[in-house]
């Protein structure tokens, strides 16, 4: 398509802002159109702006990498949950694209700076705050706030730049470039894969952005009864658990069906879940609901510490993490964990996974770690301060559990808990075989945002334990769905409210830009964003053997469910499916007829056949 | 015959119990004469997730564990114990 002025673009900018950390520069650069149509926002538009920063060749803590926070078309609309960013640059923990969403305030003030990105590239002198206040960038000293953790910097920076400023910060562990720190903003987290690493290691310990841009809307009065009726279905049926409950409430079903992992995935089920599921802490603790900017649903259920005036959000991924995959049964260690966390700006998962690991290497005498132990709640709580602190045994553990397995050796990474080094999340993947193709095929890693394929298991069109001949079709439906959702951008708690995604997917996109997409252009858009992940990462080096699961998931059963068992050969074949699907090549290459035609040829992909 | 039916999540919340033992006269019943059942024992979880003999869309029941199941004539027996949840297994 022509490009347009994009002054007369709807819905976004057409630029991108690049901050330049070294120089103390910043340019805006054009986003065409026809890009934009390509690959709408969020994570799309984050990938597309790594591809062409040419960011796979960097080191992901070099000042050379590049980090993106993408908006997207429906930032600042009144539909309901679209306010949200997207964090995209190399991991630094799996040396793989890594694309992390948060929600809220962040979004809107950054999209209103005017510009649909901003890329941060360099690395400042000393400890900085990024200030994007409409255009002008500048940065400033962060000295006194180094050292912070996340809401007591979030709280200096509200004092000192008060009226309309938002704030994306990094704590001790970002600083400390633990492998897995997360940006946080206002008490949530890009959490996944070490962005907040990447931000310390540019030594810019927050980014600030404040703009009154309007954004203009192509059908404004549609758009506006469009949105009133997606708030009113947002809150029927299909989102009351997030709204009542919360996503903790999976706890007791994941644990009834045997898919729970628990002491590092040797079992799927755990003795200890009535006792920390949200169930349970309800009836003994206060519990209050939050709600992201522009958001109806309030899914953010958070829990009182037992001094009754700290509050905890808690979320299935933490409970699970940092509850039966170490073995912690008491309800009070698992929500001080997370709060640690969060403080410091860790991930939960992989913290979790990270410790669950080490315990299990300890426990059989491949860790001189004593102290770590399944069950011991004060040792998850030591080395989570010590982690973000990478203090003694905390400055391995800060690396991850790919990385501690290597070191450790002893065959470890066998069980060690994760896919392209990034941590598995709570889904048993021998008792949900359609979501385990999900995790070992992901562009980030193991993951449940970019793969929804447990929902698949969750159904009656297949039999959860058994890859069958539909799990490549389904695995890759469901990350095509999340990559127009992570892209759009809304919140997956939405999905369930359309009756037809693509189509309302389509018909939001027409409100807010004028495009008149269809149901396949945005299919088509889907498959784009999933082969520019994956071209990103055959640029970082990405090979097939890395599109697998932990080999002992792949060779013991489930012990507490022996009908839950995986094959090597039957999986190798689903993957290979899944590649086929996607018309990679059998083992997953992307030829250059196929990069042609998703308008991809101008990224090279090296390696591969 | 008699079969055992648990509740969670949201399911949990509106029958207001954690399980229930259900006894039919027959030796065997189908899945919708269940949640019809189990309808008319919990009217808050019928009108939160039941439309006529089916769970609405946004739940989903479980057999045993085992299967996932959401055809109303699906045949249940004696000792069977049936799960049901939200639908979105999200976190």
């Amino acid at each position: 398509m022509p490009d347009r002025d994009t002054s007369t673009l709807h819905a976004y900018h057409g630029t991108c802002l690049r901050v330049d950390l070294t120089a103390g520069a910043a340019t805006a650069l054009p986003l065409p159109e026809r890009r934009l149509r390509q690959f709408l926002g969020g994570s799309g538009l984050g990938t597309l702006l790594l591809l062409q920063e040419n960011a796979a060749a960097a080191d992901a803590l070099s000042p050379e990498a590049s980090l993106a926070f993408a908006f997207s078309p429906l930032v600042g609309s009144p539909l309901t949950t679209s306010a949200k960013f997207a964090v995209v640059c190399k991991s630094p923990l799996t040396e793989r694209i890594n694309d992390s969403l948060a929600s809220s305030g962040f979004a809107i003030a950054g999209k209103k700076t005017g510009h649909d990105a901003i890329v941060l590239t360099g690395k400042a002198a000393v400890p900085s705050i990024v200030v994007i206040d409409e255009g002008h960038v500048h940065l400033e000293p962060a000295g006194d706030l180094w050292g912070l953790e996340c809401s007591a910097t979030q709280q200096r920076l509200q004092e000192r730049y008060p009226g309309g400023f938002e704030f994306a910060v990094i704590g001790p562990a970002g600083e400390n470039q633990v492998l897995y720190a997360t940006i946080s903003h206002d008490g949530r987290h890009a959490g996944r894969g070490g962005s907040g690493a990447v931000l310390g290691a540019k030594n810019v310990k927050a980014v600030v952005v404040r703009g009154s841009r309007e954004i203009r809307w192509a059908h404004p009065e549609p758009l506006i009864a469009y949105a009133r009726q997606l708030s009113k279905k947002s809150f029927g049926p299909a989102t009351a658990k997030y709204r009542e409950l919360g996503t903790a409430t999976n706890l007791l079903v994941f644990n009834r069906l045997k898919a729970l992992p628990t002491r590092n995935f040797q079992q799927g089920s755990f003795a200890g879940a009535e006792a920390i599921a949200p169930e349970s802490l309800a009836e003994t603790r206060s519990r209050t609901r939050a709600y992201c900017a522009a958001c109806t649903i309030g899914c953010e259920h958070l829990y009182s510490l037992d001094n009754g005036k700290d509050r905890v959000r808690l979320e299935y991924e933490n409970l699970f993490a940092l509850g039966s995959l170490c073995d912690i049964r008491d309800p009070e260690v698992v929500l001080l964990a997370s709060k640690r966390c969060d403080e410091l700006g860790l991930d939960t998962i992989s913290t979790g996974g990270t410790l669950a690991f080490a315990m299990e290497c300890a426990e059989r005498g491949f860790l001189n770690a004593p102290w770590l132990r399944f069950g011991n709640g004060e040792s998850l709580l030591r080395a989570i301060e010590l982690i973000a602190a990478r203090q003694d045994l905390g400055d391995v553990l800060a690396l991850g559990s790919r990385r501690l397995a290597e070191h450790i050796g002893h065959d470890s990474i066998r069980w060690a808990p994760q896919v392209k080094g990034l941590e598995m999340p709570g889904y048993e993947p021998r008792a949900l075989q359609t979501m385990a193709l999900g995790l070992a095929v992901g562009a980030r890693g193991a993951d449940h945002n970019r793969s929804g394929a447990y929902e698949v298991d969750f159904s009656a069109f297949v039999d959860r334990r058994q890859i069958s001949e539909h799990t490549a079709r389904l695995a890759a439906q469901s990350e095509d769905k999340a990559a127009i959702m992570d892209s759009l951008i809304l919140c997956k708690f939405l999905r369930g409210v359309f009756e037809d995604f693509y189509e309302d997917a389509a018909e939001m996109l027409h409100l807010v830009s004028g495009w008149d997409v269809a149901s396949t252009e945005l299919q088509q858009i889907a498959a784009r964003i999933v082969t520019a992940k994956k071209l990103f990462n055959i640029q970082a080096g990405w090979s097939p053997e890395e599109d697998t699961l932990p080999a002992r998931m792949l060779s013991e059963p489930l012990p507490d469910d022996p009908h839950a068992q995986l094959g090597p050969a039957e999986f190798k074949d689903a993957v290979s499916a899944y590649n086929l699907w996607r018309n990679w090549t059998e083992e997953g290459w992307i030829c250059a007829e196929l990069r042609a035609q998703l308008d991809l040829d101008a990224f090279p992909a090296a390696g591969g056949p | 015959m008699n079969l055992r039916v648990e509740f969670y999540g949201i399911p949990r919340s509106r029958a207001g119990v954690s399980d229930v033992v259900l006894t039919f006269e027959t030796p065997e019943t189908t899945f919708g004469e269940v949640v019809s059942e189990i309808a008319n024992q919990f009217p808050q979880f019928a009108f939160s997730c039941v439309l006529g003999d089916r769970l609405l869309p946004s739940f989903s029941a479980n057999i045993n564990g085992d299967r996932f199941v959401n055809d109303p004539a699906m045949v249940v027996h004696h000792g069977d114990t049936i799960l049901l949840l939200s639908s979105d297994a999200g976190g």
